[in-house]
């Protein structure tokens, strides 16, 4: 008897679970529904900014043609799940269908989070997620005109780029005193500093968002700064984070994190029974990561588990990333959070490296690289061992 | 800047206070105060604080910068002597403003009053990049080479910090070699850095290794040579290979192996080493032995 | 003729080789061949023996033994009988005597001859040939802590106590001394302490230390003045023990007020926290000693060096408390009964000054001559061997048990020194590298197969017993020496060749100097008596501790004697960027004559090699096993890098075992301390670059 694995969402995580369970699926026991909110199948959010560059929706979609017309797979786009209850085991879609299931795995992914300051819903403003944001900002964009990003992560990093890439001058704020806080030390951050402004972007830390000023017609006109700064700009993109869609939680009588996001434990199982959650909407141990990395292993647990077979629960969840922004190669590896820890930076003019060591043992736990560095790839077999005698080189090729 | 204290200007009256400014850390080597208090932000201040504590008397530094040595290593450095010192039992108190002294009590403009049998003044400051290898027992501190190095382009910065033990380095580097260094609570490193800074010779490769006096490790790409081939026993050039053919051959304990092969005969050091390989094969056999 | 020893098929005797004189017995015989065992007995090795111990038997048997005189003619060296050989030997002597006088013969003797060789060849030189020209190989071990021993002693005895008083000690500072590899019986009595290593390399004994300090190759003395202001910071020095005891010590204190920690560090390069540290461990031990070897003592400054030392010891209060003391670790086999019984050039038995008139009026009353016949001091080592075949100096050269070709610093100037003699005479039982030089090799025994005695690092007199009779042709020191004795006209009373009688008249040459060896008989020795001298009368137990109530000097006291620093003789420039230093394996010895001849010591060091950080290697374009060529002001050696990431980065070593392209000596500077003669063989400086694939043409 078939048995079906329904999957609310369909993003990255989302997609990577539906591939694994049929990879592994030898006995042809299950057969997947997928609800996914957008009208596109998954694509690869991470190189999202190829849309504008030159990539179609079809270059970044996820799903190959044997997947489209897989037999046990099913695609319901555009019709996301809405409610449910999972001691009966059945959902509920948007246009009103019931449906049953035998493992319900949440990947409803995240939402990005608007600041709430004064003119943030003008027409101008935008968020960086989807195809049709993109879209939209193609449309509205103006070359040889400033544009601002509020938000100076990751993720500003990428609508900065994209702004460069429609023709326009990028601004971006970030309120750390530094840009992407959350992965850099003030030393990398100088270095991708030095090097996004060499690229002209204007960077403004250390400063937030006070208003989004409009012209009389009610379009953006300029975004003024905590610090006095007006940027005059015609186009505002809100890349200021992301808050995890964790809706779904009261419709299922699930319980939320604190922070948010379906509370899971560490082999991704939420409060209810055969139900999992993977991905950004996902709080392993009351914490989300919303990172590509740690969602897939989610994702190739779950998938394990829905099977029946043995799955290891998730520990050390690698948050490193690795990235290519505007030219330059920005990186972590291992953890670099830890309090008291030794650390070792290494700094030239377009490059940084730093290494962090537990203060008693001497082991490496981690590091950050900005430039053109050693990879993390290369660095992450010494994490918890001894420093190599050469890992400077490592850290700074020649 | 502030600028360096000057004695005439603190008014004394009488008391048993003696003002003592100094030049060296000499000039306070005949002092034997129960209590001193040291006023300077600089180097002479620091030495003389160390010199004092070091001798047994209750001693307290008062520097006007936020921190002593301040200007010369900056925040973070400055801090860690700081604690340095403090552990060694010396009260730092910084950003003070001393105003007068009387009846052996130095006050300050914020109001407090610190009792103390001598007043060492010293006086003389240590700017930023000023050449420094502090004369103190109980912390080790050396600044080396041009105060603006780090704006050459082409440089390297190495940045070195350890809170939980108070050590800290940034060495600035140019074509292997250092041109600029600042060391606190690295023993070892100042004293090779010092030399070659002296010398214009060229840094090893791995400096993390140098910084920290880390014993000679492997690098990223050395395998580690075959086992069998170690010498454990240097003075008759004894193997782990040929120990573990006399082993075999029925030498099982470390006198019996010292007769078919010598080790242990010469200076005893391979010793442990031999105990420990015959514990590692008799545990061996008793594995074969249960699973046959 | 002598006595033949009996044909034991079993004796107890001492290694060949160093100073520790490892008890051994011996058994067997040359047919069936010789095995040794160490003597758990001997306080000295209690049972332990070195890989060179171990193999020593197989030089009795090696292939290339000489057994018939040698005389030169033209390129080679042609087996002769010994009238023959002697009577050149003689013939030539005579002539260039008469032609120039008695200095024109020098005679180069060596640290591993038995007492009796040496005092009766320092007879020979100065009775039979009238020659000043007198020195010996010893001159390159211990001389500059000798010197400083006598300045501040007034007396000298490498080790003033038994080396089991060291199982005693807290703390042991061993400075410039390597002994788990070069004497490695010797550190089972090192065991319990605290050891705190002064060496420029990471030595196995460094990396048995409580603390390493690693200085600057040619610093040693600014980092034994930094330890000695530490220690006079870091509490009060002994006040009862420099107040009693001692003289001298507010001018030595005052002079080392310049060498607090930081500036200590600074020369040396030795952390002031390591400098401090090592203050404090010898300040508060109750029991500690301070041990110097070549490391220190082999340099232009040597002795001051080694005075800094003693200095140290002094104000720590360590020389003749019990459990404490000073001592020079010396190197050689008889380093010490080889100077004192007459080789040195400034020496005559018993430790007695050749200048003195008491002891010329002694020893001449001993040996039967007026005291005017005796000759003065004559040159040093270096100086002698750098003198040869100049106006000035000696023409004809006579050596036994040395192999100066390989030994001596400047390796170039004493080869072209040798080639300048009009007669070169060498006595050995292998045709070493200058025996190949020579004009007349003469045959001689090695030390299984004759009897004498030995002074071993702790001044103890030790029996050297024949196992086996020489080989047929080959005759003892003793009896060369006699036989050109009686050819150059001298009485055959003189010259006895049986090792007791040459002993006894050693004894009463000896009786009222400084090493008075008086009472020291075969028969005592025989019974087991363990002698260190002085032992001046035949029931007087001898002296195992020197300087328990008195020092040697007139009052009593020992002296503090200030020293200044100065810099190693040449400084390191663009041309020589690095220091090379030079020193010993395990498996070898000295110049390698004898163990370059045994195999199983070959295979564990077949070759020079050039050891050096393998950043300093890679920046000079060599790796691993790469050949190499070093380069000093006097010439270049060539060998296989061997890298080692402990060495410092601004030093290579090379081992002074070997010869040919990797003769160390060929880059030492022979650069000469005033107070000792002692050449500076530890610091030189150095170029490194790969060798070339073919040598030039």
């Amino acid at each position: 008897m078939m048995r079906t694995l329904m999957i609310a969402g369909y993003g990255m995580a989302g997609h990577r679970l539906a591939e694994e369970v049929l990879a592994l699926d030898a006995d042809e026991e299950w057969r997947i529904v997928i609800l996914g909110e957008e009208l596109y199948p998954a694509y690869d959010r991470v190189c999202l900014s190829g849309y504008l560059d030159g990539r179609s929706r079809a270059d970044l979609m996820l799903p190959g043609r044997d997947f489209l017309q897989h037999p046990r797979a099913q695609l319901w786009l555009g019709c996301p799940a809405v409610g449910g209850d999972p001691a009966s085991r059945t959902v509920r879609t948007a246009d009103g269908s019931c449906l049953t299931y035998d493992a319900l795995v949440l990947a409803t992914g995240s939402r990005p989070f608007v600041p709430p300051v004064p003119g943030h819903d003008l027409p101008g403003c935008f968020v960086y997620r989807t195809f049709d944001d993109l879209d939209a900002i193609r449309a509205h964009a103006r070359p040889g005109r400033n544009g601002v990003v509020v938000g100076g992560g990751l993720l500003g990093l990428e609508a900065a780029n994209a702004l460069r890439l429609l023709g326009m001058t990028p601004h971006v704020v970030e309120t750390g005193p530094h840009l992407m806080p959350a992965q850099l030390d003030r030393g990398a951050a100088a270095v991708l500093h030095r090097h996004v402004t060499g690229l002209g972007v204007a960077v403004h830390c250390g400063t937030a968002t006070v208003s989004i000023d409009s012209h009389p017609a009610r379009t953006v006109r300029s975004v003024t700064l905590s610090n006095g700064t007006v940027i005059d700009t015609p186009l505002v993109i809100f890349a200021a984070g992301v808050r995890p869609r964790d809706d779904l939680a009261t419709a299922l009588g699930l319980e939320r994190a604190d922070r948010g996001g379906f509370l899971t434990d560490k082999l991704c199982r939420t409060s209810a029974p055969q139900v999992w959650a993977v991905g950004d909407c996902a709080a392993v141990g009351g914490r989300c990561y919303g990172l590509v990395a740690p969602g897939y292993r989610m994702a190739g647990s779950v998938a394990r588990q829905v099977l029946g077979l043995e799955a290891e629960p998730l520990e050390d969840i690698d948050t490193s990333t690795t990235l290519k922004l505007l030219g330059i190669n920005v990186a972590t590896f291992g953890a670099t959070g830890h309090q008291g820890a030794m650390e070792a930076a290494f700094a030239e003019d377009t490059r940084y490296a730093k290494a962090v060591f537990d203060a008693d043992t001497g082991v490496l736990l981690g590091g950050i690289l900005a430039g053109n560095t050693g990879t993390p790839t290369t660095l992450q077999p010494f994490i918890g061992r001894q420093p190599p005698a050469d890992l400077e080189q490592l850290l700074l090729p020649a | 800047m502030t600028a360096p204290l000057d004695p005439a200007a603190l008014t004394c009256t009488t008391g048993a206070a003696g003002v003592v400014p100094i030049r060296t850390v000499e000039d306070c080597a005949t002092l034997t105060p129960k209590v001193a208090l040291v006023l300077g932000d600089g180097a002479l201040a620091v030495e003389a604080a160390s010199a004092l504590a070091t001798r047994g008397v209750r001693t307290g530094l008062v520097c006007t910068a936020p921190r002593p040595l301040y200007h010369a290593l900056g925040e973070v450095a400055s801090r860690m002597v700081t604690a340095h010192l403090e552990d060694a039992g010396i009260t730092v108190l910084g950003g003070a403003q001393p105003t007068r002294c009387s009846d052996g009590v130095l006050h300050l403009a914020d109001g407090s009053d610190l009792p103390a049998d001598a007043l060492i003044v010293a006086g003389q400051a240590t700017g930023p990049g000023e050449q420094l290898r502090l004369r103190s027992a109980l912390v080790d501190v050396a600044v080396l080479g041009e105060p603006d190095a780090a704006e050459h382009p082409g440089t390297r910065q190495i940045t070195l910090t350890d809170p939980r033990h108070q050590r800290y380095a940034q060495l600035t580097i140019n074509d292997h070699k250092i041109i600029a260094g600042v060391l606190v609570g690295l023993p070892q490193a100042i004293a090779t850095l010092g030399l070659l800074h002296r010398r214009g010779q060229y840094l090893p490769a791995d400096r993390l290794g140098l910084l920290l006096d880390l014993p000679p490790r492997p690098c990223s790409t050395d395998t580690a040579p075959p086992l069998q081939d170690a010498v454990i026993c240097l003075c008759n050039n004894v193997t782990r290979r040929a120990l573990a053919a006399a082993w075999r051959s029925g030498a099982r304990t470390q006198s019996a192996l010292a007769t078919a092969t010598r080790a242990g005969t010469g200076c005893g050091g391979c010793g442990p080493a031999v105990q420990e390989l015959c514990g590692i094969w008799a545990d061996e056999r008793q594995a074969q032995e249960a699973a046959a | 003729m002598s006595d033949l020893p009996i044909l034991a098929a079993e004796t107890d005797t001492h290694c060949p080789y160093c100073a520790l004189q490892c008890g051994t017995r011996l058994q067997g015989d040359r047919e069936i061949g010789v095995k040794v065992q160490p003597l758990a007995g001997f306080p000295v090795n209690a049972g332990r023996l070195c890989q060179k111990g171990w193999t020593a038997p197989e030089l009795l048997h090696t292939p290339d033994r000489l057994t018939s005189p040698l005389l030169r003619q033209g390129d080679q060296l042609v087996p002769v009988g010994w009238e023959q050989a002697l009577g050149v030997v003689a013939r030539r002597l005579r002539t260039l005597r008469a032609q120039h006088g008695p200095d024109v013969v020098g005679v180069f003797g060596g640290g591993g001859l038995t007492n009796e060789k040496a005092y009766l060849l320092g007879k020979f030189a100065r009775v039979a040939l009238g020659t000043s020209q007198i020195d010996y190989n010893g001159r390159w071990c211990m001389s500059s802590a000798a010197a400083a021993g006598n300045a501040a002693f007034g007396i000298d005895r490498g080790l003033p106590f038994p080396v089991t008083d060291l199982q005693e000690a807290q703390v042991v500072l061993l400075a410039g001394a390597n002994p788990a590899e070069t004497m490695p019986p010797l550190m089972q009595h090192l065991e319990r302490a605290d050891l705190i290593v002064l060496d420029p390399r990471r030595t196995p004994t460094a990396q048995r230390a409580a603390l390493h300090l690693q200085p600057v190759p040619g610093t040693d003395l600014a980092l034994a003045l930094g330890l000695l202001h530490a220690v006079l910071e870091d509490g009060p020095a002994d006040k009862s023990y420099i107040q009693q005891r001692t003289h001298g010590f507010p001018e030595v204190a005052a002079s080392v007020g310049e060498w607090w920690p930081e500036r200590t560090e600074q020369v040396t390069g030795v952390p002031a926290h390591d400098i401090r540290r090592a203050a404090r461990l010898l300040a508060q031990a109750e029991r500690a000693y301070v041990l110097t070897g070549r490391g220190v003592e082999q340099q232009s400054k040597g002795t001051d060096t080694a005075q800094a030392f003693i200095n140290l010891a002094l104000a720590l209060g360590l020389p003749g408390r019990p459990g404490s003391g000073y001592g020079c670790l010396t190197g050689q086999g008889n380093g010490q009964g080889g100077r004192e019984h007459g080789q040195k050039a400034d020496q005559l038995a018993g430790y007695r000054s050749i200048t003195d008139p008491e002891a010329r009026a002694h020893v001449a009353a001993v040996w039967g001559i007026r005291p005017q016949e005796l000759p003065g001091a004559g040159r040093s080592a270096f100086e002698m061997l750098d003198a040869l075949g100049t106006p000035e100096g000696p023409r004809a050269l006579l050596v036994f048990g040395s192999n100066p070709i390989v030994s001596a610093p400047h390796s170039a100037r004493i080869e072209e020194r040798l080639a300048a003699l009009d007669l070169l005479v060498v006595a050995d039982f292998v045709l070493s590298e200058t025996a190949q030089a020579a004009d007349v090799v003469l045959p001689v025994t090695q030390w299984a197969e004759e009897d004498g005695t030995l002074t071993n690092l702790e001044g103890r007199v030790l029996r050297r017993r024949a196992l086996l009779p020489p080989p047929p042709g080959v005759r003892s020191d003793l009896e060369v020496i006699r036989d050109l004795a009686i050819r150059l006209g001298q009485p055959p009373h003189r010259f006895p060749d049986s090792p007791e009688a040459v002993f006894d008249e050693l004894r009463a040459a000896s009786a009222g100097g400084r090493a008075d060896y008086a009472g020291v008989t075969y028969e005592r020795l025989e019974a087991g008596e363990a002698l260190h001298w002085p032992c001046p009368a035949e029931d007087h137990p001898g002296t195992p501790r020197l300087f328990t109530d008195r020092f040697a000097h007139a009052d009593g006291r020992a002296r503090f004697v200030p020293v200044t620093y100065r810099e190693a003789a040449e400084d390191l420039s663009n041309q020589y960027p690095l220091y090379a230093t030079t020193g010993r394996v395990l498996a070898q010895y000295q110049t390698g004559a004898q163990t370059r001849r045994i195999r199983e010591l070959n295979d564990a060091a077949p070759q020079a090699f050039v050891q050096v950080h393998p950043d300093t290697a890679a920046r000079h374009g060599l790796t691993d096993d790469t050949p190499a060529r070093v380069t000093s002001a006097r010439g270049s050696l060539t060998a296989p890098v061997r890298t080692d990431p402990a060495m410092r980065l601004d030093t290579v070593f090379v081992p002074f075992h070997y010869t040919g392209d990797g003769r160390a000596n060929a880059l030492t500077n022979p650069a000469i301390d005033p107070r000792s003669g002692m050449p500076e063989f530890k610091v030189a400086a150095v170029r490194l670059e790969p060798a070339e694939e073919e040598p030039a043409a």
